[in-house]
């Protein structure tokens, strides 16, 4: 390598001109493509030293996707960048081209210098693989151990205890419903495993699905799967599952689908449910053609909006009382590559969005999240995410997701089981469950 | 030496023969012996250039070479070497030799998949070329309305999979779709399906939706194959006697055996690579039921990040369309040359 060093300097110091540098980067055996991308590197090396260290201007790379998601991104930055008379440049990639884009960029030379991703165990993942920035220096500074619940905090750090991630806005899973639905039926939302049998058994005699359901992508099923783990075996047995501590031959885990099992036969989900996309089981509900929805805050914003008052939740019926409530409270936030250029500027930036004034603005232009930092006031919430906050603080645990709790290849492993489980309860449990055990097993072996 | 410049060219027409070497021989010692004032050197200068290396085709070939190269051969031997790590996307790749070819082999998936493929398949060779075929004998023929059908026949080409995929998928959903209110409507409820979450049909109902765009292609593939028959066989045959099904079992279709070739090779090759629909239309859903390779390959490595195994994946369907393609080659070959 030194010899290309060699070169490259003298590149860079004009002793040589290109056309003798691809020549010469030949005769060290390079191959061509080597040779451009090098010159490539180079050229952008040139025109990025005229920044200096410290510099207020920085890059900034973000996921949101629908029109409102880079209104309310935009919204951000244009005040921020006014604040601080800092130059951003934000480039917007779509959320499906994210996750494998955000690896090329942590994988670069030259990446950007704030990112947003989601929590759980995606960002662990580069954060365990030592491509974060460790800003436990801006927690400390802002106060954020006081500002953050505990549970967000944990998906924070990384295993030496250190922050890397800022948890900025969460949403939260509950059983959505229509008041006036359950009103027209004469049904409460239940509260127990036999009242959710009575208001399913009522509904299905009134010729309404109890459970609507879409499961064509099966991460439907996953937040299913989750809820009945959490209220049949608890938030510790569900953390250590999706954690590879436990293991999916467990009869705790038979016991999970032989509820499941038995609520499928008695008909109280929809049917054929993969032939369905989550939203499109949502028309069914706003007819008042079912009744409820597992199913995450988004919903709301997929509601027709003349419906969106009528639009309620609770919380899943307990099955045991011993065992405390939890919810599921996706976080997503920011970090900085490690790598990253202008990282104090990138520093200074996560304080802002993490901060209350950019917490409120975030909520305020309507980021169809809340905010993770419990100092803001929950005034400026509308009634429906007021109701969430207080439903997720009434929680004994939070828990991710299951693909953001479970390693990624594992997930897909498992929620793929789900579909096959959903599709035909009767399969052979044992026989599904240990190949499913047999595989996360040889995933976790690994690590 | 005029001599000279036809045995050059009559040298290089057939340097692929063995008789070029004689021919060439002869030729420059005859001019040789009649032009003896031609220095020796420059024979041999011409000589060598002729033999061995003709410089002008190298020169144009150079630069679509270079970039087949870079886009086409380096990925591809990059795919071989992926597949021997097991590079996450992000840390180094680390050699792990056949670890993820005798993982491969031990996950069930890869059989479903690949069994998938061969439903795929098996559909795909059939429908298409036999509804290809029909139409296309059917509307051989110059009318106004005959042209209007092959359009139609034909537009499902110009969507693009991702249309074809909604449409099919609403066209399909188990209470309001078309299909399920036409049968029921014509007193076929009993047919009524759940077809894209029945893990026994889902694949044959993926695979009828590529069928529908395929039809249009394989018709016209035939109707311009239909052309270059020569009317006076069909009409030979039918002055001795053939009734219309001998016409075109014993004439037409042996002379469409060319097109019939391409369309088998290129449904061989389209039903392997089959991904689209099944990412649009079922996710591979319910459960593994209609995954084919190209899907599992595309979720390992582009939702698991196990670029890896993805690759090992990509290499196993490579190597399964290759064997296919060199099977059928040999056979037409072999077949080809049996009836010259």
């Amino acid at each position: 390598m030194a010899d290309i060093q060699t070169l490259l300097l003298d590149l860079q110091t004009g002793k040589i001109a290109r056309r003798d540098f691809i020549s010469r980067s030949v005769a060290l055996g390079l191959s061509f493509s080597t040779a451009s991308a090098l010159l490539a590197a180079c050229g952008s090396g040139n025109s990025g030293t005229t920044t200096g260290a410290a510099s207020k201007d920085f890059t900034f790379t973000t996921n949101a996707t629908t029109p409102d998601e880079k209104k309310v991104a935009k919204a951000l930055v244009d005040t921020y960048s006014k604040q601080s008379g800092s130059k951003i440049k934000v480039n917007y990639v779509p959320g499906a081209d994210y996750p494998s884009a955000i690896r090329t960029y942590l994988s670069s030379s030259i990446p950007p210098d704030a990112l947003a991703y989601y929590g759980g165990l995606l960002s662990q993942f580069f954060i365990g693989r030592g491509l974060i920035l460790d800003i436990s220096d801006i927690w400390e500074k802002n106060g954020w151990a006081t500002a953050f619940p505990q549970a967000f905090q944990g998906t924070s750090k990384g295993k030496d205890g250190k922050y890397y991630f800022l948890p900025q806005n969460w949403y939260w899973w509950a059983t959505f419903y229509r008041p006036s639905t359950f009103r027209k039926h004469n049904v409460t939302p239940p509260t127990t495993f036999d009242e959710l049998y009575t208001v399913c058994n009522k509904l299905k005699s009134d010729g309404v699905v109890p459970f609507v359901v879409g499961a064509q992508a099966p991460w439907t099923l996953a937040g299913w799967f989750d809820i009945l783990d959490l209220r049949i075996n608890g938030p510790q047995f569900h953390t250590d599952l999706t954690g590879g501590k436990a293991h999916y031959t467990d009869t705790k885990v038979k016991k999970v689908f032989g509820i499941w099992r038995d609520m499928i036969k008695r008909g109280y989900f929809t049917k054929s449910a993969s032939a369905y996309t989550w939203d499109q089981q949502i028309p069914p509900l706003v007819k008042g053609e079912g009744g409820m929805y597992v199913i995450g805050r988004f919903i709301y914003d997929s509601f027709p909006a003349d419906a969106q008052s009528d639009l309620d939740f609770f919380s899943f019926p307990t099955y045991d009382p011993a065992i405390p409530t939890a919810e599921e409270a996706p976080v997503d936030g920011y970090f900085i590559p490690k790598h990253a250029k202008n990282q104090q500027a990138a520093k200074d930036f996560l304080s802002y969005l993490g901060s209350v004034d950019g917490e409120k603005l975030f909520v305020t232009s309507g980021g169809g999240a809340l905010s993770a930092n419990t100092q803001v006031p929950n005034s400026v919430y509308s009634k429906f995410d007021a109701k969430g906050v207080e439903f997720v603080k009434k929680a004994s645990a939070v828990s991710q997701f299951y693909d953001r709790d479970t390693d990624a290849t594992v997930s897909t492993r498992g929620m793929a089981f789900f579909g096959q489980f959903f599709d035909n309860p009767d399969l052979d449990l044992n026989k599904g469950l240990s190949d499913l055990d047999q595989f996360a097993q040889s995933i976790y072996s690994k690590q | 030496m005029k001599g000279e410049v036809l045995s050059l060219i009559r040298a290089n027409r057939c340097t692929a023969s063995g008789k070029a070497h004689d021919t060439y021989e002869m030729a420059t010692t005859d001019i040789q012996a009649e032009v003896p004032s031609v220095p020796s050197h420059q024979a041999n200068a011409r000589r060598r250039v002729s033999r061995h290396f003709n410089f002008t085709p190298w020169l144009f070939l150079a630069i679509p070479l270079l970039i087949y190269f870079i886009w086409v051969i380096e990925p591809l031997f990059y795919s071989f070497y992926l597949s021997l790590t097991d590079w996450d996307g992000v840390t180094n790749p680390t050699f792990v030799g056949l670890k993820n070819y005798r993982t491969l082999l031990q996950d069930p998936v890869l059989y479903i998949s690949f069994l998938n493929n061969l439903k795929v398949l098996s559909v795909f060779l059939i429908v298409p070329i036999a509804g290809g075929l029909s139409l296309a004998v059917l509307f051989n023929r110059p009318s106004r309305t005959v042209n209007v059908l092959k359009a139609a026949i034909y537009s499902p080409m110009v969507l693009s999979f991702i249309v074809i995929g909604l449409i099919w998928s609403w066209f399909y959903l188990p209470n309001e779709g078309a299909l399920n209110t036409l049968l029921r409507d014509a007193g076929l409820g009993f047919l009524a399906q759940s077809w894209l979450s029945n893990a026994h049909i889902a694949i044959f109902s993926v695979t009828f939706a590529a069928c529908w765009r395929q039809i249009g292609y394989v018709m016209l593939l035939y109707l311009a194959g239909l052309n270059t028959i020569d009317p006076t066989l069909v009409e030979a045959a039918k002055v001795d006697g053939a009734n219309g099904w001998q016409v075109f079992a014993r004439i037409i279709f042996p002379l469409l055996a060319p097109i019939t070739t391409i369309i088998v090779i290129a449904t061989i090759i389209d039903s392997l690579q089959f991904f689209d629909l099944v990412f649009i239309m079922t996710k591979g859903g319910p459960g593994y039921a209609s995954t084919v390779l190209a899907n599992f390959m595309f979720t390992e490595a582009f939702t698991n990040f196990r670029y890896g195994y993805g690759a090992a994946i990509a290499v196993v369907q490579f190597l399964l369309s290759f064997v296919f393609i060199v099977l059928y080659l040999t056979y037409m070959l072999r077949k080809g040359a049996d009836t010259l």
